[in-house]
């Protein structure tokens, strides 16, 4: 059914299209490549192009081609149990099929995965002559980290700046802030929205969104501020009229604690919504826990700029720190969301996240909240296939008495 | 259970200065039982009691915007004689005479001007400005627990008591860390919450859901940035020994959360030692081998 959503939704896709190889190869420079996020306001401000090869891998596994792509990934020689975003990206980088960057910008999170990737590209000989910098984030959070972290990315633009010839733009800088911290607060508030029950609309658009925001080239422009305020707009209605997605009857609302990665969204996730009336209320992307840039001065920004990559961007807030916090988000999303049973994806990329099946299984037993353990791969269907990951929900959903 | 002590007695002398400086401070006494507390308040408090969210129109105010200062403190102690049991106070100006809403912004800087200093005019001004924050107030809130039998082994269950949910009519925290960002509806307001019902609120559901507590003292400070960063300044401090809590707490659990990488004190590191004169000494054979 076409309405606001569909449209908003395909508005996005759009966007997120762009995050694929081409478009990528196509960004005009200078160009900054990266393993991973690197502070989005900085290069939007700073007026060059950011691409997030672990991303465009990732994009890869979402192609067409992507079984070739990662087989093709497994023979440049990273581990076989390496993450298969990865894999991709490995494999368009030793191919030659990625544009030579104006510079290299890497660091250590948030996953080995991504590390290794960023090991590659430093390494990779054809770019031998690439300015490149590294990044190292603590596994921390608190004051000291933010801070440390804040000054490397301070140093980033100094480095940035030396490799351009370019000055930084503060006032820019602090415009595209502002609007940044216009663009989270709408994103907290579709994420409060979620809390009705019926849930108003499609929960996934709070991914989506938090994609389109964050890696874009849309990203931080009034274009996504109007596409977020449509949203909560057009939720806030559905909140008022008390209705839920249409054409879902709910009777579950689920955690999926990870990655939708490039399939599961469109396939089993649908079909759990559509055909049981199960639906996803949230996963590791959409969980949003921003706080505002602090605008005061240079060095609060940095440093707010440091909180948000070390404990705010949802893939470090869940991999980079303790079992606590993570098994705390769990059950703070269970609780304010009411949430009848928590999905443990289990990717096999995602060591960090396996290596706490057991706690995650104790606290969820302790607090009577159904939990089941996949053991997918996020990324490749083959691993589990879309049929295999609906069949075994489907009946833990029934065993646990929720449908 | 004496770690927080030290910060309890500080939040004490802290709201002690203020009065004395003749800062706007409300102290409301309760009495200790939840069922006389029960008798008195003006909205439902119990699993459930919200319904769904409280929407951007039917906000009231929200207290804690991180933009405009938000801190949120949990304390406890064994010795239950260090708080005054049931003690709520208010630092600041209540829900109810906010009325942020319907003010113009000359009557906004008055009234900033009547609860604090020159900062609190400037805070005001830039709520006027920022159409987010124009119903919006700085928020702090401290929690202090006190009872014979409480151990560090309840910071768990205590921490996760904070997650309100539906349980408070008319009142929704937002998905948070450290700070407390919550909105107050204005169908709330109308049956007269303000912050004593919130301090009413939260002392039955922690004392209904831990029984072990003897006393419990609620602190809320809605002034101004500043004073809510003398918070923050604890808060830091607060989160280190809590830190220190939960890492002996899962170590007694069997696992050890934040096992410090460094080589020289690994139990392991005998065996990667070996491993590596095993791989060094393969790759000198490797290089002697290929000329
Ligand atoms: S392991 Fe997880 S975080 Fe790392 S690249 Fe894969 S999906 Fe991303």
């Amino acid at each position: 059914m076409i309405n606001i959503f569909s449209q908003l939704m395909m508005e996005a896709n759009k966007s997120l299209y762009g995050l694929t190889i081409d478009p990528q190869n196509a960004s005009k420079g200078p160009v900054v490549l990266g393993n991973g996020d690197f502070f989005i306001e900085i290069p939007v401000a700073f007026g060059c192009a950011f691409s997030d090869l672990t991303l465009t891998g990732a994009n890869g596994t979402a192609l067409p081609t992507a079984a070739e792509l990662i087989d093709k990934g497994i023979e440049t020689g990273v581990g076989s149990r390496m993450c298969n975003a990865i894999k991709v990206a490995s494999y368009y980088l030793e191919a030659g099929l990625i544009s030579k960057p104006d510079m290299i910008i890497t660091s250590n999170s948030c996953c080995d995965s991504m590390t290794t990737l960023g090991i590659l590209m430093n390494g990779y000989k054809p770019w031998a002559d690439v300015p490149k910098f590294t990044m190292d984030a603590p596994h921390s959070f608190d004051e000291e980290s933010y801070l440390y972290f804040g000054h490397q990315l301070r140093n980033a633009v100094t480095f940035m700046e030396t490799v351009t010839g370019r000055k930084m733009d503060w006032d820019r800088l602090r415009e595209v802030c502002v609007e940044s911290n216009k663009q989270r607060q709408l994103l907290l508030e579709f994420q409060e929205l979620k809390k009705a029950v019926p849930c108003p609309t499609e929960p996934d658009l709070a991914r989506q969104g938090t994609e389109y925001t964050t890696w874009t080239s849309d990203r931080v422009t009034p274009t996504v501020t109007a596409w977020l305020e449509q949203l909560v707009t057009a939720t806030e209605q559905r909140v008022k009229e008390g209705k839920g997605i249409d054409g879902v009857n709910e009777k579950v609302r689920f955690l999926w604690q990870d990655l939708a990665g490039s399939w599961a969204s469109g396939t089993v996730l649908a079909r759990l919504q559509k055909e049981l009336g199960a639906v996803c209320l949230m996963d590791y992307v959409s969980y949003a826990t921003w706080t505002p840039i602090d605008l005061s001065s240079e060095e609060t920004m940095f440093t707010s700029f440091g909180k948000r990559f070390l404990l705010e961007d949802a893939m470090n807030r869940q991999a980079l720190h303790t079992a606590d916090l993570f098994c705390n988000d769990i059950l703070q999303i269970v609780k304010e969301f009411k949430c009848d049973a928590v999905i443990m994806p289990a990717h096999i990329g995602h060591r960090d996240t396996n290596s706490r099946m057991k706690i995650v299984r104790d606290l969820c037993r302790e607090h009577g909240i159904p939990c089941l353990v996949l053991g997918m791969d996020i990324w490749d269907k083959r691993y589990m296939t879309p049929e295999v990951v609906f069949d075994r929900m489907k009946t833990f959903f029934e065993v646990s008495g929720l449908i | 259970m004496d770690v927080y002590d030290i910060y309890i007695e500080k939040c004490t002398a802290k709201i002690d200065d203020m009065y004395a400086k003749g800062r706007r401070i409300k102290f409301t006494q309760l009495p200790s039982s939840v069922s006389e507390i029960r008798k008195d308040i003006c909205i439902k408090v119990g699993e459930k009691e919200s319904s769904g969210v409280i929407l951007r129109e039917d906000t009231f105010i929200e207290l804690g915007n991180p933009e405009m200062g938000s801190c949120s403190i949990l304390l406890y102690t064994d010795k239950p004689a260090m708080l005054n049991d049931g003690r709520i106070t208010l630092i600041g100006p209540d829900i109810n005479d906010s009325g942020v809403n319907n003010l113009s912004f000359d009557e906004i800087v008055i009234i900033g001007s009547l609860h604090g200093n020159d900062m609190d005019i400037v805070e005001l001004e830039s709520l006027c400005r920022n159409k987010n924050a124009t119903q919006s107030f700085p928020f702090g809130q401290i929690i202090m627990l006190g009872g014979k039998e409480l151990t560090e082994k309840d910071f768990e269950s205590l921490r996760e008591t904070l997650i309100i949910g539906d349980q408070i009519e008319g009142y929704r925290v937002r998905s948070f860390s450290e700070n407390i960002w919550s909105r107050v509806s204005k169908q709330a307001v109308d049956k007269g919450f303000n912050f004593e019902t919130l301090g009413k609120a939260l002392m039955i559901i922690f004392k209904t859901a831990h029984p072990k507590i003897e006393s419990m003292e609620v602190g809320f400070v809605t002034t101004n940035k500043d004073d809510i960063s003398i918070l923050k300044e604890y808060s830091k401090q607060i989160l280190k020994i809590s830190k220190e809590i939960v890492k002996e707490n899962w170590k007694i659990k069997g696992y050890d959360i934040e096992c410090s990488s460094d080589c020289n004190t690994c139990d392991d590191k005998p065996v990667c030692d070996d491993i590596r004169e095993v791989l060094k000494d393969k790759m000198k054979k490797n290089s002697t081998k290929n000329g």
